[in-house]
C-alpha cells in the first residue's frame, strides 16, 4: 500500500525521476523523503524544503545520468555502429549487386536533381521582386480576342497620376526599336526599353543599382540605366556615369548602371532609356494596396477615359507578376513564353526513372537479402527486435542513397550545361550553394531510401528465426505478391515510355517531311523590317539586295505560322466572319515563297500590267465559301464605319499557313504594286550554292541604308521549326529516356532472376532429377514473367493510346497510331526479360541436381 | 576495473555499511558518518558511492521496509559482499601496518 505526503517540490522530483535510472528511483526519493520529514521535526519549513532541494541536486550528476542511459536500453549507439559495419560489409560482399543499384539509384537521383532545378527557376519567375503577389502587369484585349500585354499610354498616365487609389505605385515603358548604341568607335546592338522621366520603375521591380543615385537615376529625359556587362561592353571600364552615347537620334548620357538582369525574370532588356517620347501602347504595371481587389481595380481601370473613342481597350485583365512567365503567351510578349505542360511532363519523367530505379533496388536487394537470411535469423534468436531488424534495412537503403549524393552531384555539374541547353534555359547548380535545394535534395534521396528499403522491411522482418533458418521457401507470402505488382508496374512504366517515344518520333518524323506547300530552305527572314523607315527605304534596300546574283526574290509579308486573324470580311452571300488570315505584301511575294497559282489573271500579267490592288484568296477560302466561280467574288471590309470592297482577283494554292497543330485556315493576301506600309518581315529568296555571300549582300543593302541598325536575319525553316520546339525536345527526351528505363529494368530483373533462381533450387533440382529437360525448366521459369509483362503490355497500350491519341488530336496534321507497335513492343521487353532471367537461371539449372538437393 | 583499491570515501562508507548491518541506507549512513566521525556528507555522494561500490562488486543492495516517513517507499539497504569485506579488511590492515611502521611520530 503506498501513501505519498505531497512533496515539498513536485516538479523537481518529475526531473529526478526524468534522468535517474528507475531501478534507483524508489530508494533516493525514500531518502529524501526521510529526510525532509526529519528537518522537519527538527526545524522551519522552508530551511526543509531548501535542505530538500538542495539534497535533490545532489543527484543531477553526469555519473548518474550516464547510469540512466546504460540501464534503459542495450546501448543502442552500439548497435547502430554494428549496423553500419554489416552494411559496409555486405556492401563489400556482393559487389557487383550493389554497384548496379547504386548506378540506377544515382541515375534517378541525377534527373530528379535536374529536373529539380529546371522546374525550380521555372516556377521562380520574377519572385524577387519586391511585392511579388501585390504586382500585376495591365493586359488589354484591344481587338477581336486579341489579348495584348500592353494599354494605351493614356490608361497607364491615368494610373500613374493616382486616379484610382488602391493602386500603390504604378511605372510604365515600352519597347524600343532596334538600335545601335554608338560611343565613339564602338557599335552595339541593344535592346533597349523606354520609360518617362520620373519613374517609379524602381519601386515596382528589384534591380541592384551599381552605379548612380538610387533616388535620381529615373528623373532625368535623355538619359539612360545600362545593365552591368553591357555598360562594359560599350564603354569598356567603368565608371560609366556621366558618359555620353549616342542612340537613335538622341544623346543619352549614363545616369545609372544596374546589375545584369538574372535568368528568372520576364524583363530582357540591356538598357533603359528615360525619354519624353510619346508612343501609343505601353507596358504597364501596378502594386495594388494591402488587401485590394484585383478585379475590382481592372474593372475600374477598364472604366477610365481612353481619350479617343476609337483606341479603347475593351476588357482589362490583371495579370500577376510571377505568372507571366507561364502563363500563356499575349500577342507582342516581351519573351518566349514558358510552358506549364512541358514542366509537368519533365517531372512525370523523372518520377518513372525514380520508380524504376526504386524497383530495382527492391528486387536487387531482396536478391541479396535471400543470402542473408541467416544472418537475420541469428539476429532474431539473439533477441534483435522487429524494429530492430527494420532499423538495420533502412539503415542499409539510406547509406546506399546517401553514398550516391556526390556522384549525383558530379553528374549534376556535368550534365548541368548540356540539360540547360537542352531546355533552352540556363540553370546554375543551386546544389552547391542554396540551403533550400540541398536539403530538398537529400531529403528525396532519405525518401527514395526509405521507400527502397520498405520492401525488405515488410517481408524479412515478418518471418520467425525458425522459417529464416530452415531455408523454407518464401514463395507463399506477401512479399511475392508485392514484387509482382512493383514488377507489373515497372513493365508497365518501361512499355509505356517505349511506345510513347515511338509515337513522339513517329509525328515528328512526319512533321519533317511533310510538304508545306511553301519553299523552306532557301528563305532568309529578316525580322527587325519595322527598323525601316517607310516603303522608300524598303524599296531602297530591295534595289540594293536584288543587285546581287545569289539574291533570287525579295518580298514582304508574313511567313506561315503566323496567327495574324482578325480583319472581319463579310464575303458575297455570306454573314460577316473574322476566321480568316489576312496580309498584304507586294507582287513579288508568291514568287519568293514558292505558292502556286491556281485561277486568275495575276499569276500570268507581268508587272507592269499589274493592277495596283489585287486580292487573293487561298483554295481553302473558295472551299469554305462554296464559290463555284470565285474570280470576281465581292468581299467587303468594314472598319470604323467606313466599308471597302474588293473583289477576289486569284486564287493560289494551299500552303500550312498554321502550323500542323491547326488545319490550313481560309486566307486572304492583299497585293500592292505600290505599297503604302512594310510587315514586320522581309523575306528573301537565296541562291543556295553560296549561302554566306548572299547574307554578306544583304546585309550590306541593309547597312548601306540603316548603318544604325543592327539587322536580324534567320532562316525561315528555322522559325518554322520552332514551332515544334516543344515536340522536339520531347521527342529526344523521349529517346533518351527509354534507353535509360530499358537498361535501369534489365539490371533489375539480372538481381531478379538470380533470386528466383536461387529461391526455386530446391524445385529445380527436383524436376531435374525426375529428368525434365534444361528447356522445359527455363520455360517454367520464364512464364511468370510474361503473364507479367502480358497484364503490363496491356495496361501501357491502354495508356499509351490515350495519351497518344490524345496528343496527336493537337495536331490538324497527325499521323496514325499503329497498333501493331504495342504487341512488338511487348515481345521486345519479353524477350529481353527472358534472356536475363534465362541467363540467370542458367547456372542455377546446370549444377548439379544432387547440391541443391543435399541442402539440410 | 581497477579492482582491489578503495578510495577513502568509499572505505568509509563500506566500514558504515558493516557497522549497520540490516539499516544501512542512504540517510543512515550519511547520520552515522555524522555522528562518528563529525563529518557532513552529502546524501547523493552516499548513493552514488555506493552504487559504484555495487557496480564493483563490492556491496549488494537489497530493497525493504518500507515506512510512512518514506512516503510508502521501501529502503535501499546496502550488505557487504564477501569481496568488500576481503578488501575492507585488507586496506585497513595495510594501513594500520604502514603507520606502525612509522618509527617517530612526529615532525621535524
Amino acid at each position: 500500500m503506498k501513501q505519498k505526503p505531497p512533496h515539498p517540490v513536485p516538479w523537481l522530483v518529475r526531473l529526478l525521476k526524468w534522468f535517474c535510472p528507475e531501478h534507483l528511483l524508489e530508494g533516493i526519493i525514500g531518502d529524501l523523503q526521510e529526510q525532509y520529514e526529519i528537518n522537519r521535526e527538527r526545524g522551519s519549513k522552508f530551511k526543509a524544503d531548501w535542505l530538500f532541494i538542495s539534497n535533490l541536486l545532489q543527484f543531477a550528476h553526469f555519473e548518474m545520468i550516464r547510469r540512466k542511459k546504460q540501464n534503459q536500453k542495450p546501448n543502442s549507439l552500439a548497435m547502430l555502429t554494428n549496423y553500419l559495419l554489416i552494411a559496409l560489409r555486405n556492401l563489400r560482399k556482393h559487389k557487383q549487386y550493389h554497384l548496379l543499384n547504386f548506378l540506377g539509384l544515382t541515375l534517378g537521383l541525377s534527373c530528379c536533381a535536374l529536373v529539380l532545378l529546371y522546374a525550380d527557376h521555372e516556377f521562380s519567375y520574377d519572385s524577387y521582386h519586391p511585392e511579388p503577389g501585390n504586382t500585376y502587369r495591365v493586359t488589354g484585349e484591344i481587338n477581336y480576342g486579341n489579348w495584348f500585354p500592353s494599354v494605351m499610354t493614356s490608361y497607364a498616365d491615368q494610373l500613374i497620376d493616382g486616379a484610382i487609389p488602391e493602386i500603390k505605385s504604378a511605372a510604365k515603358f515600352r519597347r524600343a526599336p532596334n538600335n545601335f548604341a554608338i560611343y565613339g568607335e564602338n557599335r552595339f546592338a541593344t535592346r533597349a526599353v523606354i520609360t518617362a522621366p520620373g519613374s517609379n520603375l524602381f519601386d515596382l521591380f528589384n534591380f541592384n543599382l551599381k552605379e548612380g543615385n538610387p533616388d535620381r537615376v529615373l528623373s532625368e529625359p535623355n538619359t539612360v540605366v545600362f545593365t552591368e556587362s553591357t555598360a562594359k561592353k560599350v564603354f569598356g571600364e567603368g565608371p560609366y556615369t556621366e558618359k555620353v552615347l549616342a542612340w537613335d537620334s538622341l544623346q543619352l548620357k549614363v545616369s545609372g548602371v544596374i546589375e545584369d538582369l538574372p535568368t528568372n525574370t520576364h524583363l530582357k532588356f540591356n538598357m533603359l532609356v528615360i525619354a519624353d517620347i510619346p508612343f501609343n501602347g505601353v507596358f504597364t504595371y501596378i502594386t495594388l494596396n494591402k488587401g485590394a481587389d484585383p478585379e475590382a481595380v481592372a474593372e475600374k481601370i477598364q472604366n477610365l477615359d481612353s481619350g479617343n473613342e476609337n483606341y479603347f481597350v475593351k476588357t482589362v485583365k490583371l495579370q500577376p507578376l510571377e505568372s507571366i512567365h507561364l502563363d500563356a503567351p499575349l500577342t507582342f510578349e516581351l519573351k518566349p513564353p514558358g510552358n506549364k505542360q512541358y514542366i509537368y511532363l519533365l517531372s512525370l519523367i523523372a518520377l518513372f526513372i525514380l520508380v524504376i530505379s526504386s524497383t530495382n533496388y527492391m528486387n536487387l536487394s531482396a536478391a541479396i537479402y535471400t543470402g542473408r537470411r541467416k544472418e537475420m535469423a541469428v539476429r532474431k534468436v539473439f533477441g534483435g527486435s522487429r524494429k530492430g531488424l527494420a532499423a538495420q534495412f533502412l539503415l542499409e537503403s539510406m547509406l546506399m542513397t546517401l553514398l550516391t549524393l556526390p556522384f549525383v552531384l558530379l553528374i549534376v555539374h556535368w550534365a548541368l550545361p548540356a540539360f540547360g541547353s537542352f531546355v533552352d534555359v540556363p540553370l546554375d547548380n543551386a546544389f552547391l550553394y542554396s540551403a533550400k535545394h540541398i536539403l530538398l535534395l537529400v531529403g528525396v534521396a532519405a525518401l527514395t531510401g526509405l521507400i527502397s528499403g520498405m520492401y525488405p522491411i515488410l517481408t524479412m522482418s515478418n518471418f520467425s528465426a525458425l522459417r529464416l533458418f530452415r531455408k523454407e521457401t518464401l514463395m507463399s507470402n506477401n512479399g511475392l505478391k508485392t514484387r509482382k505488382i512493383l514488377l507489373t508496374l515497372q513493365f508497365t512504366i518501361l512499355l509505356t515510355i517505349g511506345t510513347g517515344a515511338y509515337l513522339v518520333n513517329k509525328q515528328l518524323h512526319y512533321i519533317q517531311q511533310k510538304d508545306l506547300g511553301i519553299e523552306q530552305e532557301a528563305i532568309i527572314k529578316v525580322k527587325n523590317a519595322y527598323d525601316l523607315n517607310g516603303v522608300e527605304q524598303y524599296n531602297a534596300v530591295k534595289r540594293k539586295t536584288l543587285e546581287s546574283p545569289h539574291i533570287l526574290g525579295f518580298t514582304t509579308g508574313i511567313p506561315p505560322g503566323t496567327e495574324n486573324y482578325g480583319l472581319p470580311y463579310k464575303a458575297e452571300g455570306h454573314e460577316e466572319r473574322r476566321d480568316a488570315l489576312s496580309f498584304s505584301t507586294d507582287p513579288d511575294y508568291f514568287k519568293v515563297m514558292g505558292i502556286d497559282g491556281l485561277y486568275g489573271d495575276f499569276f500570268d500579267l507581268k508587272p507592269e500590267e499589274l493592277p495596283n490592288l489585287t486580292m487573293l484568296v487561298n483554295q481553302q477560302f473558295v472551299d469554305r465559301m462554296g464559290w463555284e466561280d470565285p474570280i470576281g467574288k465581292k468581299v467587303s471590309f468594314t472598319r470604323g464605319g467606313n466599308t471597302r470592297e474588293r473583289f477576289v482577283g486569284g486564287v493560289f494554292n494551299n500552303y500550312h499557313n498554321l502550323s500542323l497543330h491547326h488545319a490550313i485556315a481560309p486566307q486572304f493576301i492583299f497585293v500592292r504594286k505600290n505599297m503604302s506600309f512594310v510587315s514586320d518581315n522581309i523575306l528573301i529568296r537565296i541562291e543556295t550554292a553560296n549561302v554566306p555571300a548572299a547574307i554578306k549582300a544583304i546585309e550590306d543593302a541593309w547597312y548601306s541604308i540603316l548603318p544604325d541598325s543592327p539587322i536580324i536575319c534567320e532562316f525561315m525553316n528555322e522559325d518554322i521549326e520552332a514551332e515544334y520546339k516543344h515536340e522536339k525536345t520531347a521527342g529526344i527526351l523521349s529517346l533518351v529516356l527509354s534507353i535509360l528505363a530499358v537498361s535501369l529494368s534489365a539490371v533489375g530483373l539480372i538481381g531478379l532472376g538470380a533470386y528466383m533462381a536461387e529461391l526455386r533450387n530446391k524445385e529445380i533440382g527436383i524436376r531435374r532429377v525426375l529428368g525434365a529437360s534444361i528447356g522445359h525448366i527455363l520455360t517454367i521459369m520464364n512464364r511468370e514473367y510474361l503473364v507479367l509483362i502480358i497484364i503490363a503490355s496491356m495496361l501501357a497500350s491502354t495508356i499509351t493510346f490515350f495519351a497518344a491519341t490524345q496528343w496527336l488530336d493537337s495536331f490538324a496534321f497527325r499521323t496514325n497510331i499503329p497498333v501493331y507497335i504495342f504487341p512488338i513492343a511487348a515481345m521486345a521487353v519479353g524477350l529481353i526479360t527472358s534472356l536475363t532471367i534465362s541467363w540467370q537461371s542458367g547456372r542455377t539449372i546446370r549444377e548439379n541436381p544432387v547440391n541443391a538437393l543435399r541442402h539440410e | 576495473m581497477k579492482g582491489n583499491y578503495l578510495g577513502e570515501f568509499e572505505e568509509l562508507a563500506l566500514m558504515t555499511c558493516l557497522y549497520l548491518k540490516d539499516e544501512a541506507y542512504g540517510i543512515n549512513i550519511v547520520e552515522t558518518i555524522f555522528n562518528r566521525m563529525g563529518r557532513k556528507v552529502k546524501l547523493g555522494a552516499v548513493h552514488m558511492t555506493l552504487y559504484r561500490l555495487e557496480d564493483k562488486g563490492f556491496v549488494t543492495s537489497n530493497m525493504m521496509g518500507a515506512t510512512a516517513k518514506r512516503g510508502g517507499r521501501r529502503k535501499r539497504v546496502f550488505k557487504l559482499t564477501s569481496s568488500g569485506l576481503e578488501i575492507l579488511k585488507s586496506t585497513q590492515e595495510k594501513r594500520h601496518a604502514f603507520y606502525q611502521s612509522i618509527p617517530e611520530l612526529k615532525i621535524t
